[in-house]
């Protein structure tokens, strides 16, 4: 066991002695994760922003003369009104070009089809708009939900005295309770839908750049031989590095996850979403969590041996990277069939490695996994990292395979 | 004591190789039926042109090759069924084993330390007399990317006798060092000879074999040639330098693969 405390502080001093790679492995992801979160919503909020602040330019055509006065005291857009005979082709194009952002049309005889409303048909607003255009939607959305809107209400109104006759029933307009919903559950849902995701993808990406060169490099520059000179049991030599990688991934994977958690909340204040936040909360029992740390430490166990077998059988750091991305890209696929698959009842897929653990961790989060399916999960993935690290030992002990003889 | 008996190492070779070699064959006899016996207080060398076969005998005798035929006792330990236990007595020096490259000299010399279970009162006291006679002293908190050639090989050499090995292997030593490093290296095998232990190298350097070898084991095409002290060899040659005595062996033994 002193071979494997060795072996396992060499890998830790390799890391924690080299400042660049500290930098490159805790400090960066930070900064980087904050980074984008921030420049994404920054940039969101700014043309939110920049399309608010817009002040529309609408043409309308033959608007009756109660709506036109009414909406000569808003602020946010800014009406042309054009006669009947006007050419609103030539409209037309300008809101291709993008110099007008709507035109309105109102039909011939409006006000006097509203007036007899019993014996005429319904009158009918056109609006013309570019919906490519985000100035122009925001126009069409403005004008028809703000203005047309209390038009049209205030129409009804004096129709029949009050807007509620128009009304046959509402749906929950006072009904607060209307949710019913285990809290904790439900943001375990959602929360169980993408952390296990993002967590074994980390963890997975973490323990590729360290093992790729604590292996498959250490064989590649030839000192991964004068280990194999000494008495430390195989075993013990693998173990030693692949704990010590799995020990480093989880930390990487912490850190990303640390910088999205400072940035997200920050980043949805700038944007006013933080609200979709606040109502988040989740406990877990103590079963959970016994449960969360025995499948977490099975995940990494599995992937750094994974990666471990991967980077023994390869010749060089090269040949191990092109080697472990299918590998990698298998683990994101399975990840994301986890995320997209409501129900994993069945048995059977627990025994599936790789797909088990991703699944009973989502399971665990959500409270919907069976004790029997996670045991099965646990030992299925624990099983399966032992085989692999059992295999790698024995890689170091091919003579082809080391030395390629 | 190490003694080699009918040692015969095959490789095979893949696609690659056969191409690379421009060989048909599949198989590639590095060592053919090799038997040596080394003992305690000696320096024994080991002989022989390029590719002859002196490396791979050299890592069968230090288990990182399995003998394809035959077998190796090093102090009695079988190096395939106890590979520990030979592991434990022997230091073994090669090029082609490397100490981590962003490590300094005496992380490493500790850390094989460790590895070999040398207790920490004794690492020290190693250290500092191999440190002081190879004259890393000056350089053993650089990281050993940083160290010239010379500097390097000082390194490695205390290194693998960190755990004071009875038995010491050097793969070629004094290969690639300058002539005052060379004779420090080569004084320092005296001296281990001296103190009682079993030192075996290999070269292709015929002056280095006649000042430092007691005997020579000379290996030429995978098989032993000759095996016997430098006045035996000089007898039976009818000369008085290794350098004559070693093309008569190469004339007689080498058959030119067309």
């Amino acid at each position: 066991m002193n071979g494997f405390r060795t072996i396992m502080g060499k890998e830790f001093t390799r890391v924690f002695k080299d400042k660049k790679l500290i930098f490159s492995m805790f400090i960066l992801p930070v900064i980087v994760m904050a980074g984008i979160f921030l420049l994404i919503f920054g940039l969101i909020s700014n043309m939110e922003d920049d399309i608010d602040k817009h002040i529309s330019e609408i043409y309308v055509q033959d608007a009756p003369q109660d709506f036109a006065d009414s909406i000569k005291q808003a602020g946010d857009v800014n009406v042309t009104f054009i006669g009947k005979d006007a050419d609103i082709n030539a409209v037309k194009d300008k809101i291709l070009s993008g110099d007008v952002d709507l035109l309105v049309v109102f039909p011939d005889k409006f006000t006097d089809d509203v007036q007899n409303y019993e014996n005429a048909a319904v009158p009918q607003i056109k609006t013309f708009y570019n919906p490519s255009e985000d100035y122009s939607s925001e126009a069409r959305t403005r004008f028809t939900g703000t203005y047309l809107e209390s038009y049209r209400q205030s129409l009804l109104t004096q129709r029949y005295g009050s807007i509620d006759k128009t009304l046959a029933f509402t749906v929950d307009s006072d009904n607060p309770d209307s949710e019913v919903v285990d809290g904790s559950k439900a943001t375990g849902k959602m929360l169980g839908a993408f952390v296990p995701y993002f967590i074994t993808m980390m963890i997975f990406a973490g323990a590729m750049s360290f093992g790729v060169d604590s292996i498959a490099g250490e064989k590649e520059r030839g000192t991964l031989a004068s280990l194999l000179l000494t008495p430390v049991k195989r075993v013990h030599i693998v173990m030693g590095k692949l704990v010590a990688l799995g020990v480093l991934s989880v930390m990487s994977a912490v850190v990303y996850l640390v910088g999205m958690l400072v940035a997200l909340p920050i980043g949805m204040k700038q944007l006013g979403t933080s609200d979709v936040l606040s109502g988040l909360s989740i406990s877990f029992t103590g079963t959970q969590v016994v449960e969360f740390i025995i499948i977490i430490i099975g995940i990494v166990l599995m992937y750094v041996s994974i990666i471990g077998i991967v980077s023994v059988l390869s010749k060089n750091i090269k040949e191990a990277q092109t080697y472990i991305m299918p590998v990698y890209m298998i683990v994101i696929v399975v990840g994301m069939i986890t995320m997209y698959t409501s129900n994993t009842d069945s048995m059977a897929s627990y025994l599936i490695p790789v797909f088990n653990s991703s699944a009973a961790f989502r399971g665990i989060f959500t409270g919907e996994i069976t004790t029997a399916e996670f045991a099965m999960a646990a030992i299925v993935t624990y099983a399966f990292a032992g085989v692999l690290i059992a295999l790698t030992a024995k890689a170091f002990k091919s003579e082809k395979i080391m030395f390629n003889a | 004591m190490i003694e080699i008996s009918n040692l015969t190492k095959v490789y095979k070779l893949s696609k690659r190789q056969m191409q690379k070699e421009k060989t048909k064959n599949t198989e590639k006899i590095a060592v053919k039926n090799v038997s040596l016996k080394a003992e305690e207080g000696q320096i024994y060398g080991l002989l022989g042109p390029n590719g002859a076969g002196k490396t791979t005998t050299l890592r069968c005798l230090a288990t990182l090759l399995n003998p394809t035929e035959g077998h190796i006792s090093v102090d009695g330990f079988d190096t395939v069924k106890e590979p520990d236990e030979v592991r434990k007595r022997i230091g073994f020096l090669t090029n082609e084993i490397k100490l981590d490259a962003q490590f300094t000299v005496k992380y490493m010399f500790e850390f094989f330390g460790k590895l070999h279970n040398v207790p920490e009162n004794e690492l020290d006291a190693r250290r500092e007399e191999l440190f002081s006679y190879f004259g890393i002293d000056g350089f053993a908190d650089k990281k050993i990317e940083e160290l010239s050639t010379g500097m390097k090989q000082k390194a490695a050499i205390a290194v693998s006798l960190v755990h004071n090995p009875p038995i010491v292997i050097f793969d070629e030593p004094t290969s690639g060092l300058d002539i005052v490093t060379a004779r420090l290296v080569t004084d320092y095998l005296k001296k281990l000879r001296d103190e009682g232990k079993l030192v075996i190298i290999s070269t292709h350097i015929m002056s280095e074999a006649e000042k430092l070898c007691d005997r020579v084991g000379v290996i030429i095409d995978g098989h032993k040639v000759c095996d016997a002290t430098l006045p035996e060899i000089y007898a039976m040659y009818n000369t008085d330098n290794l350098e004559d005595a070693f093309f008569e062996m190469y004339k007689a033994n080498h058959k030119e693969v067309l």
